[in-house]
């Protein structure tokens, strides 16, 4: 009997050598160690809609020969904006009117200048059963009981001509009667000739630049840097970011790094690029790329209220492509030039690169003494052309005023952010950055 | 002997060799060690597919499941100090310029970079021994270890690496650094003899702060290194040799505070072309993917 057992042991001995062995030989590994990939789920702001992504760079309110202008942060500007966008959203092709229409006698109240341009017809948000195109100016005529709406097309001298349906004829009519327009800078719109009546120069002046008529007076700024979750934009650019090192830089910023793409963390804000992805196209059409640029930004640190999506490009390079989309903060009208402009550079294999500064007015200083206007905008505009001469020399070229705008650009203040009023005035492709009031050029303390 | 007693014997030797592959199976930490992540067969799968794009494997794999960590490291300023405290006590003359700081003697300029980077040039050089082209690449090495010595210039943890020959007949003899006996192929010396003369000394040292034992993961298997490095390359004309396949760890060279570095699989090519791939991610190490500002 004992022989028995002694043999069903030495065989059951066998069998359990020969299978441990093809464990250990085929690396079965112990239950314990095996590690599924566990990918985080992290909530993000929702991106908008495409009908949200854009809005006005400016709303001009006609007032005789001047006009009021309205800006992003400024009351009235959302309402304005979101009546036409409605507007247009519930408006059919079927609207549409001849040429004769408006008539000669029919007066201007508003003039809604799309810088980027929306895109409307084919099934989008805007005129969804025109044919496609893209919108650059939106003006609205008025005569006796009846309003149109004037569209012009990008790029092109053609218009659309929309006639409006009583009740949004009473909805803008109510609407132009409640904005408050009680302490508005009443201002003109810049031409050639009236450049060389107020500054005996001659500026060719490309896009609508508004420029006020009297005294401007600016608070500066108590401004605070964007607080970002770290952690959490860490998970929206790395699937794991354990597996991304840390690099401490000399300044006190922090890169991440997988090997492949790279984010930079700063108290004023985040870099990140991944190069790999800049060679290749950028096939997504316009209305496409303006909602690829929402996701992006909403997924990679929201999208704040004061933020104004302000360019949208494509650019090319030999055989690469990319899209370049800039936003730019805002204060009561007045845009935040940051550190770095809040930009995404992306194309089909993805980001590319993207930067984001945010700041946000958290008080305004009020002069104990009395405040000082800005500087009226012809002296400003002449100073600007003598920078610009001195920088350029003499070149002979035709002088073009591309932008002229009062803002506010950031200066640390032993880590206390100020927003110091300015001129921001862009010549030739050339941007010179005047201080408001002494119009003198900005120093190395601002942070540009 | 009764088959009783021989039944016994082998009862007992299977018994223990049972407890012997039970304990490296299942014993926590000793399994993990002993446990492949490259089987005999997808070793075989992987020598055919180097074979078939011409690359030949002369080195052997490490098939045991591996893990590691970041290592946290900084320029290696003491080392730094060493030297050109050195440079000082001899009177260089310091002059500053772009980024860079040169300490000159007579014969010796050392060039030191914003980075750690620290170059010393020997003009017109060294004379380390004559006829150094004759000799053995071990003989050539023991002459420069006693230049370095004599020199003061043997950072902590030095390793040999490999000696490398250029076109115009100059020598350069590489070394890295260990820590923990893994190398950190980011710090680097190497000596370049021009003529049997020491012409220029490139030191690029780095001071381990810590591993971040915290983020401990298990590394890629070496087989998918190489498979990267193929997939990447393409398939060679001419024959190419899988001369060493180690793990250490490396980065770019920042100039930065302090940062980590990722381990990774060194692969070595005909004994002189470097390959770096990411052992936690897979991906082939590039020199910098630092955010820069945009134009």
């Amino acid at each position: 009997m004992i022989e028995k057992v002694k043999s069903v042991l030495l065989v059951f001995l066998i069998g359990m050598s020969l299978f441990l062995t093809y464990q250990l030989w085929y690396g079965t590994m112990p239950a314990q160690l095996v590690v599924e990939d566990v990918y985080e789920r992290i909530l993000v702001e929702e991106p908008r809609p495409l009908e949200n992504t854009l809005t006005p760079s400016q709303v001009a309110i006609s007032a005789g020969e001047a006009f009021y202008l309205l800006r992003k942060g400024e009351p009235g500007y959302d309402d304005l904006w979101e009546a036409l966008s409605q507007t247009l959203q519930n408006i059919s092709i079927d609207t549409t009117v001849g040429e004769e229409m408006p008539p000669e006698d029919s007066g201007k109240l508003l003039t809604y200048h799309l810088q980027p341009a929306i895109p409307a017809g084919d099934g989008l948000p805007w005129f969804s059963d025109a044919p496609y195109t893209e919108i650059e100016k939106i003006e609205l005529f008025s005569a006796g009981d009846q309003k149109w709406l004037v569209l012009s097309e990008l790029g092109s001298d053609n218009k659309i001509r929309l006639l409006l349906s009583p009740g949004k004829t009473e909805l803008f009519a109510d609407m132009l009667e409640e904005i408050p327009l009680e302490g508005k800078i009443l201002r003109s719109r810049l031409t050639p000739e009236l450049i060389a009546l107020q500054t005996e120069m001659e500026l060719e002046v490309t896009g609508p630049i508004y420029v006020p008529e009297v005294p401007v007076y600016m608070n500066e700024l108590i401004l605070k840097p964007e607080s970002m979750d770290r952690d959490m934009i860490l998970k929206t650019f790395f699937v794991d970011y354990n597996m991304a090192r840390i690099i401490e830089e000399k300044d006190g910023g922090l890169i991440y790094t997988d090997g492949d793409k790279g984010l930079r963390l700063k108290n004023t804000g985040l870099e990140y690029s991944s190069p790999q992805k800049e060679e290749g196209q950028a096939t997504a059409s316009y209305p496409e790329a303006l909602t690829v640029s929402s996701n992006f930004i909403s997924n990679h640190g929201g999208w704040p209220e004061n933020l104004r999506l302000e360019e949208i490009s494509l650019s090319r390079w030999g055989r690469t492509a990319y899209y370049n989309v800039r936003w730019m903060a805002y204060y009561d009208g007045f845009p935040i030039f940051a550190v770095q402009p809040t930009r995404a550079l992306f194309n089909d294999n993805g980001l590319i690169h993207y930067a984001r500064s945010i700041f946000t007015p958290e008080n305004v200083i009020i002069e104990e003494n009395g405040r000082e206007p800005a500087a009226a905008w012809n002296d400003a505009l002449e100073e600007a052309v003598a920078l610009f001469r001195e920088q350029e020399g003499e070149s002979g070229r035709v002088m073009r005023l591309e932008e002229m705008s009062l803002g506010y650009a950031i200066i640390d203040a032993s880590n206390n952010y100020r927003g110091k009023p300015i001129w921001r005035i862009k010549i030739n492709g050339t941007t010179v950055i005047l201080c408001a009031m002494q119009l003198e050029p900005a120093g190395e303390e601002y942070l540009l | 002997m009764n088959l009783g007693r021989a039944k016994s014997i082998l009862i007992i030797a299977f018994a223990g060799l049972n407890l012997f592959l039970g304990y490296h199976l299942f014993w926590p930490d000793v399994g993990r060690l002993t446990r492949v992540a490259v089987t005999a067969e997808e070793l075989s799968i992987t020598e055919t597919m180097l074979n078939e794009n011409n690359f030949f494997l002369r080195t052997t794999i490490d098939r045991s499941a591996r893990v590691s960590d970041f290592l946290s490291v900084t320029p290696d300023r003491n080392l730094q100090g060493e030297i050109l405290q050195s440079f000082i006590k001899k009177g260089a003359r310091v002059v500053e310029s772009d980024g860079t700081t040169a300490y000159r003697t007579d014969e010796e300029t050392s060039l030191v970079y914003t980075s750690g980077l620290i170059r010393v040039i020997y003009e017109p050089g060294v004379l380390l021994v004559e006829g150094t082209a004759g000799l053995e690449e071990q003989q050539i090495r023991e002459h420069v270890e006693e230049f370095l010595n004599d020199a003061g210039l043997i950072p902590e943890g030095i390793v040999y690496d490999y000696m490398e020959k250029s076109d115009a007949g100059y020598l350069t003899l590489h070394y890295y650094q260990a820590y923990e006996d893994k190398p950190i192929y980011a710090s680097q010396l190497a000596v370049t003899i021009e003529s049997d003369r020491v012409s220029t000394v490139q030191i690029y040292w780095l001071q381990p702060v810590e591993r971040v034992t915290s983020r401990e993961i298990e590394v890629t298997p070496a087989t998918e290194a190489l498979a990267k490095l193929v997939d990447e390359l393409g398939p060679s004309s001419s024959p190419r040799d899988i001369t060493a396949l180690d793990l250490g760890y490396f980065s770019g060279e920042y100039d930065a505070e302090k940062w980590e570095m990722p381990p990774v699989w060194r692969i070595v090519l005909d004994g002189k072309e470097h390959y770096y791939i990411n052992a936690f991610t897979g991906n082939i190490e590039q020199d910098s993917v630092i955010p820069e500002q945009l134009p």
